[in-house]
């Protein structure tokens, strides 16, 4: 806590405002632009108000293929709408050809299933932008990812890593300073409990109802405890539901047929004890 | 811009008049260190400064490099007479006249000398010293680029062929700088060693295109190293040749005065996806084009890199559609009750059904011809299950009915 003598001093007041001095109760500003995420909760515990660039951020899911999309669909919707940095056109002469209004591509190196571009279509992505990069093994990858992340030429690299060990990863963090894209790499929950170089990490898991359960294991700032819950229903979706369905899970929850009782007691990973543990440790440390 | 001019004879010279183009250069002692510096990749051996052009092939010839500090009339009448091509050819008959230096050619009486040798004798005596006035040709870029070389040693291992491939392909770049164009596809061939085993084969060709026309140095050697990494000589290669096939021309970009932004591109993403193209495999880098059609499946066709994308305007889709779709379909296990599951987990039927048929006009293998309900789904118990795309085969009598088809993920 800051003394309120701190506080009131004229000379310390002007040493706070420096960007440069960075207080361990605040959040960390980010020095490099950031891209609002569109979910007003994870902004304001993102440091910088947004989605990093030239950093890698990590993504921890229990299994690939749940909900990407629909976590980054808006922040990727908005960014790759953007005008690409075109190459420098002689301004006398008219090109020879129309060039189309070039969109930022968006890489995806080893996606868990086939994207699906008519439902891409929907966050915004065009067909042209997309480029899908199938690798045979983790090594190419890997060297997929550092080569897209060093040529900087992608609006954004999204990667899914399922065996990169730390060392990789702090290399590939290193590539991502000099980025301006926002690269996001996915990963299975298992290495949560392992070091990571990638300065923002968090747990993704599907929540209750059409929510998003989101937590922050690691950020420039102080520790956050609690998981966030994000609404993200695709708005398309949304149309198709009946009203009694967008209500919370607690008053249909009755209504789902009976299940069996030599069925419902089937091993399942319970989402309270996998998200307890990280929440315990950052409390203990605090 | 310097006046590239080339002496075709027994020894091969370039002569470059730069009078006008010293201050491009910064200066003839920054040219000179250049010259010394980049020459020995182009193959250079010899370097010589003179007022006079065959002056400095005289001296570059005889070993002497600088023919413009000091005056050149007494450096040349000390050389010897094979130093000029015009009169090496009298050598013999020069040598018994007790001729051995040009300058010692040069006190003859020039009437008799020149009615017994002829006047080109005296012209190029002439010229050299600077008393004549000198004409050369342009030297024109042939149409075709086609560079071979022979290397020092025999080489069996395919990446070390490297070094010797960007000589070649740096005379490549020169030329095409020469001619103010871009290749977009070369072939790089190579003969083999003559002790080669029988089954070796003379030799082989790499075929190598690119998306952009180019003729960036960097991006060119970097592609070739990739193809020569994948590449598996038969025998140990003696000599390489270099064959510039499709040359257009290339709209060139004036280079900024200010330094690069950190936002714009390090690598244009035609050259990082070829580059990437060539090490996992075309058809690892994939492109999709929409096409009009209302079975999932045919919604979409991925295209390896290299194939030609043609712009398509598709109307999207009326329903909503999945971001990942799964192919094949995933088969789900059902319950007694019919209800599918999905990991262990009974699926609780959110929307649908949406009913999808079609696919008659087309054969099996292109076209399935589909009969199913599609039903949006996720994990009956609180949560954790993502949001599914899951469909019933229609009028099926298998066992399996029920298929995992797409995550709204």
């Amino acid at each position: 806590m800051p003394s309120p003598a701190l506080a009131t001093d004229p000379s310390h007041a002007a040493l706070l405002a420096d960007a440069r001095l960075w207080r361990a109760t605040s959040l960390g500003a980010s020095a490099s632009p950031c891209i609002a995420s569109g979910f007003g909760a994870l902004d304001a515990q993102l440091p910088g108000g947004g989605w990093p660039t030239r950093m890698l951020s990590e993504i921890l899911q229990a299994q690939a293929g749940l909900c990407e999309w629909r976590l980054l669909g808006p922040a990727l919707g908005r960014l790759l709408l953007q005008q690409a940095p075109q190459q420098p056109q002689p301004t006398r002469r008219k090109p020879a050809t129309p060039v189309p209004a070039a969109r930022p591509p968006l890489l995806l190196v080893n996606p868990p299933q086939q994207p699906h571009l008519p439902g891409l279509r929907a966050h915004g992505i065009t067909p042209q932008q997309l480029v899908w990069v199938a690798p045979a093994n983790a090594l190419q990858a890997l060297w997929a990812t550092e080569q897209a992340i060093k040529a900087n030429a992608a609006g954004a690299v999204l990667a899914w890593l399922p065996e990169a060990r730390p060392a990789q990863i702090r290399r590939l963090q290193a590539a991502a300073l000099g980025s301006a894209a926002p690269v996001f790499l996915f990963r299975p929950l298992a290495v949560q409990t392992q070091s990571s170089a990638a300065p923002l990490r968090l747990i993704l898991n599907p929540g209750a109802d059409w929510s998003l359960e989101l937590l922050i294991l690691k950020r420039r700032g102080p520790a956050h405890a609690q998981a966030l819950r994000l609404e993200a229903l695709p708005a398309e979706l949304a149309a198709l539901l009946a009203p009694r369905q967008l209500r919370p899970a607690t008053v249909i929850a009755p209504k789902v047929p009976a299940v069996p009782k030599e069925l419902s007691h089937e091993p399942k990973p319970a989402p309270s004890a996998v998200l307890a543990r990280p929440a315990a440790r950052a409390a203990s440390l605090q | 811009m310097a006046l590239l001019e080339e002496e075709e004879e027994e020894s091969q010279a370039v002569l470059l008049e730069l009078g006008a183009s010293l201050r491009l250069f910064g200066g003839l002692r920054a040219l000179h260190r250049r010259v010394l510096q980049e020459g020995p990749a182009y193959g250079v051996q010899g370097l010589a400064w003179a007022p006079t052009s065959l002056g400095a092939l005289a001296l570059a010839r005889a070993g002497i490099v600088d023919g413009l500090t000091q005056d050149l009339t007494p450096l040349l009448d000390s050389l010897p007479l094979h130093s000029l091509s015009a009169v090496a050819a009298h050598e013999p008959m020069l040598a018994r006249l007790g001729c051995q230096r040009l300058g010692q050619l040069r006190a003859l009486p020039r009437g008799p000398t020149a009615r017994r040798f002829g006047a080109a004798l005296l012209q190029a005596l002439d010229q050299a010293y600077g008393q004549a006035p000198e004409a050369h040709a342009w030297v024109v870029a042939p149409e075709q680029f086609q560079a071979r070389l022979e290397l020092p040693y025999r080489i069996e291992n395919a990446p070390a062929l490297s070094h010797y491939i960007e000589q070649l392909l740096r005379q490549l770049c020169a030329w095409l700088a020469a001619r103010h164009a871009g290749i977009k596809r070369l072939t790089l061939a190579w003969q083999h060693d003559a002790m080669r085993a029988r089954e070796a084969g003379s030799g082989g060709q790499l075929s190598l295109g690119t998306a952009d026309t180019t003729r960036d140095f960097g991006h060119l050697a970097r592609l070739l190293r990739e193809h020569l990494a994948q590449l598996t000589l038969q025998a140990p290669v003696g000599e390489l040749q270099l064959r510039a096939d499709e040359v257009l021309a290339l709209q060139e970009h004036s280079a900024s005065l200010l330094p690069d932004s950190p936002e714009q591109a390090r690598e244009p993403l035609n050259q990082l996806l070829e580059r990437m193209a060539v090490r996992l495999g075309p058809e690892r880098v994939r492109r999709a084009r929409l096409r009009e059609d209302h079975r999932p499946e045919c919604m979409q066709d991925w295209l390896a890199w290299g194939q030609v994308l043609p712009a398509a305007s598709v109307r999207p889709a009326l329903q909503p559609q999945p971001s990942w779709l799964l192919e094949p379909p995933l088969a789900l296990k059902t319950r007694r009750d019919h209800q599918p599951l999905h990991q262990g987990q009974p699926l609780q039927l959110l929307a649908g059904p949406q009913r999808i048929e079609g696919g008659w006009w087309g054969g099996r293998a292109v076209d399935p011809q589909v009969q199913r309900d599609y039903f949006l789904a996720r994990g009956a118990s609180s949560g954790q299950s993502g949001l599914l795309w899951i469909y019933q085969e229609r009028l099926s009598t298998a066992e399996q009915r029920w298929f995992l088809h797409g995550v709204f993920a």
